[in-house]
């Protein structure tokens, strides 16, 4: 009677985790008696296990020894019910299946060791670990932060030369089922010598030639990867790369930082209020800049207008000159300092500040205005805190500022309107990815069969 | 709020850019001879129309106009119907694309000339009029969600003002009891005819779109009715403000923002009234062209909406050379009544078309 409540068990919990590939089921077979052993292989410590679990059952004659074995450990107990089995399984037990009875021995393996600090997407208050470059620590990492049988992994390989392993997690009860078969199918017909990075991968999933605007979220931070699995979507955690791709992401995404959750409401709304503000700057600024200074310097108040005209009393070229000049120099100087090793860069910044801030002036190149533009173009796109979305933002200018030059105010509207609806035409994995409000989401798969049944 | 909200977006949208569409210039010539009626009287008319329509297309979820004629009436009238709504409301698109060229030259580019200006904006509106029914829907709430809060704050700012006369506005009030002409009426009903963009746009959101609130749609209308229309007499007058070929830039002109960087309202409101007016433009010219091309065999519906889309950009060009300013008024007000029995049509081929689908 006991043996058939065990092998019950055993398959209720199977059943219970059949989507994730990490889970190991293994029977150990002695001379004397047999038993089998079910864990999640990301979280457990794979040495506790062989040391503690199989090698003394070899070691012991029978199996009332080996149960008295067991129970000599403090971390090993008999579970009420399934339910406790599967939690404890969850947090890093392996669960033992004797003929007759069951217990869940403790053999978590919580990484820290050699887990990182988080350095692209930086947070104040929240939880300071980033992914790695290998993907067992980074599903241990996710499985540390959501207990939950309904997390799912599943494996996939990816690359014929680079063989990259690669895992899907979502939330089966919530995650939406057509975004699944998509992703699946979508990784299933990529032909690739080599993957090596999330944002490859992202290319490949979008297949778009020119786009611009990322429209999967690349992030390195676990705690961030939870909440967008716990919000439905699909992570694509990889072997290689400390990054992570999310599926599916909207515009506003990306302007959204850990901290905005973790400061207090009224601290967080006021920094991504201060975000869009800086999207704003650093887009239209230079056009806005070049059409009033070109076309009509006389919608600004008087003083204003005479001021830049006064600045600008020295420049020999027209404003888009100017700015083109100054806001290459930036870009040079950004890209300078992320690719130059960092004992040199600090020469960098301190050459290219110098050249920038006094020296253009004083030499009559550009005026002192359009230092400060400048600046404040670059220190509005840095406020961004995805990068894959500040690269882009940075890009963007560029044909705002022409149009402007082209068509003056009128060109800057027209070129707003555009990106407008460009980014309104974007879709991320059939999900809509710019819109204001986001009430109507799609319905997900636990409303679906709440209102079918 | 939920999806419904789009459909009240539309609706918003023509009662934001009737100041392009010349409805309260219409309206201003008319303001010793009972426009003040017509306002009045356009209200029960467009709320019945709405009614109907809205009980109408509620029978077809998931179908534009299209879809509808095809199933309920014989070729010729298929294709004729959506011919003439076609040509509606591509012109419904033209009358501000004009406005918008003749304002950006006098105030924004004078240097620039009127043909370079159209074919910048016509380049605009033709890659974008060709995108899915649902980017221009979630294009056009983020514009009216930047944008309407500017417009709010022109109007409370212009209504605050000490400049603003109440007395030439209580006059006009006296002249309250007149027989509205059928013009004035027509400018009047524009007010309230977004609904009738359904027409395509039901096609998405699988048509869970429903009229509700129909008499707050009536009570914002005629809100916005009152502001465009006695606004301008508040500031030039009961005579002068006929003086004006766009009384409301004027009016825009008359207020200064003291403590700001633009300090000329004007150039506020034309920038809010351009993002607006060319969403706009955009999603009449999108549901002409849809209406349009769907005359054509489904084979050759890509390369006929090419087609159909440079005749939209020559036709522009040909009437922004032709037409002057006065030329255009008669036009959009001929126009404005040649839309209004368009609408009734609308309403009235809709009703047919669910009358008969009820008696299948």
């Amino acid at each position: 009677m006991f043996a058939k409540k065990v092998t019950e068990s055993k398959k209720w919990l199977e059943n219970k985790l059949k989507n994730s590939s990490d889970v190991k089921n293994d029977s150990i077979s002695t001379t004397n008696f047999k038993v089998s052993v079910m864990y999640i292989s990301s979280i457990c410590k794979s040495d506790t296990i062989y040391q503690y679990i199989i090698n003394p059952a070899f070691k012991t004659d029978t199996l009332s020894d080996y149960e008295t074995y067991l129970r000599s450990f403090p971390g090993c107990t008999e579970p009420k019910d399934n339910q406790e089995a599967l939690d404890k399984m969850l947090t890093g037990s392996v669960v033992i299946f004797l003929k007759s009875k069951l217990f869940v021995f403790e053999a978590k393996n919580v990484q820290s060791g050699y887990v990182s600090d988080a350095n692209v997407e930086i947070s104040i208050l929240g939880p300071q670990d980033a992914l790695v470059e290998k993907l067992s620590t980074n599903i241990n990492l996710i499985r540390h932060r959501y207990h939950s049988e309904r997390l799912s992994i599943e494996n996939k390989i990816i690359g014929k030369l680079s063989q990259t392993n690669v895992a899907i997690a979502y939330d089966q009860s919530i995650a939406d089922d057509s975004v699944i078969t998509d992703v699946k199918k979508k990784l299933s017909e990529i032909d690739v010598d080599i993957l090596q990075s999330a944002g490859q991968l992202h290319q490949l999933l979008t297949n778009k030639k020119w786009s611009l605007f990322p429209t999967l979220l690349i992030t390195e931070r676990p705690d961030r990867i939870v909440k967008n699995i716990s919000e439905g979507k699909v992570v694509i955690i990889f072997e290689t790369s400390p990054f992570a791709l999310i599926i599916p992401s909207v515009f506003f995404d990306f302007f959204s930082s850990m901290d905005d959750i973790y400061q207090l409401p009224g601290v967080g709304r006021f920094l991504s209020f201060l975000r869009y503000m800086g999207v704003f700057i650093a887009t239209l600024l230079p056009g806005f800049y070049v059409a009033v200074a070109s076309y009509n310097p006389e919608i600004f108040r008087v003083q204003l207008a005479l001021s830049i005209a006064g600045s600008r009393a020295t420049v020999p070229y027209p404003s888009y000159l100017e700015i083109l000049f100054m806001l290459f120099m930036m870009e040079f100087l950004i890209e300078a300092s992320i690719r130059l090793p960092k004992t040199v860069g600090s020469a960098a910044t301190t050459v290219g500040g110098l050249i920038l801030g006094q020296a253009a002036t004083e030499a009559g190149l550009v005026s002192n205005i359009m230092i400060i533009i400048v600046a404040a173009v670059a220190i509005a796109n840095f406020v961004i805190p995805i990068n894959a979305m500040g690269f882009a933002i940075r890009v963007v200018k560029y044909p705002i500022l022409l149009i402007s030059t082209l068509f003056g105010l009128t060109g800057l509207a027209i070129s707003f309107i555009g990106l407008v609806l460009y980014l309104a035409n974007q879709r991320s994995f059939g999900t809509s990815y710019f819109r204001f409000f986001e009430i109507d989401k799609p319905p997900n798969k636990k409303n679906k069969e709440s209102t079918t049944s | 709020m939920g999806i419904n909200r789009y459909l009240y977006y539309l609706i918003f949208l023509n009662m934001i850019i009737n100041v392009v569409v010349l409805v309260p210039n219409i309206l201003i010539n008319d303001r010793f001879n009972g426009a003040l009626m017509a306002m009045l009287v356009s209200i029960p008319i467009s709320l019945t129309l709405i009614y109907f329509f809205g009980k109408a297309i509620a029978r077809f979820p998931g179908m534009g106009l299209p879809e509808i004629l095809k199933d309920h009436l014989p070729k010729w009238g298929h294709h004729s119907t959506l011919f003439l709504f076609g040509v509606m409301w591509y012109l419904i698109g033209l009358i501000p694309l004009l406005v918008f060229v003749s304002i950006i030259k006098d105030y924004i580019n004078q240097d620039n000339d009127r043909l370079l200006i159209i074919s910048v904006l016509l380049i605009l509106l033709v890659f974008c009029c060709r995108l899915n029914s649902k980017t221009l829907l979630y294009g056009m709430e983020v514009l009216l969600v930047i944008n309407v809060p500017l417009v709010l704050f022109l109007i409370a700012k212009l209504l605050i003002n000490k400049e603003m006369n109440w007395d030439a506005i209580l006059e006009i009030g006296t002249h309250f009891f007149g027989i509205p002409s059928l013009q004035s009426i027509a400018a009047a009903t524009f007010m309230f005819t977004g609904y009738t963009n359904m027409v395509i746009f039901q096609r998405i959101f699988e048509g869970k779109f429903k009229f509700k609130h129909i008499w707050m749609i009536g009570v914002l209308g005629l809100l916005f009715l009152l502001t465009s229309f006695f606004i301008p007499i508040g500031y030039q007058g009961t005579d002068g403000v006929a003086n004006y070929m766009l009384p409301w830039l004027v009016t825009a002109d008359s207020i200064r923002i003291e403590f700001f960087v633009v300090e000329r309202v004007l150039y506020l409101f034309i920038f809010v009234y351009i993002s607006i007016g060319l969403i706009g433009t955009i999603i009449f010219w999108h549901i002409a062209l849809d209406l349009l091309k769907n005359i054509f065999p489904e084979k050759s519906r890509d390369k006929s909406s090419w087609a159909i889309l440079i005749l939209f950009s020559a036709v522009a060009m040909t009437l922004e050379i032709f037409l002057n300013e006065y030329d255009r008024y008669d036009f959009t007000s001929a126009w404005l009544i040649v839309r209004l029995f368009g609408e009734l049509l609308l309403v009235l081929i809709m009703s047919y078309a669910a009358r008969k689908k009820a008696l299948k």
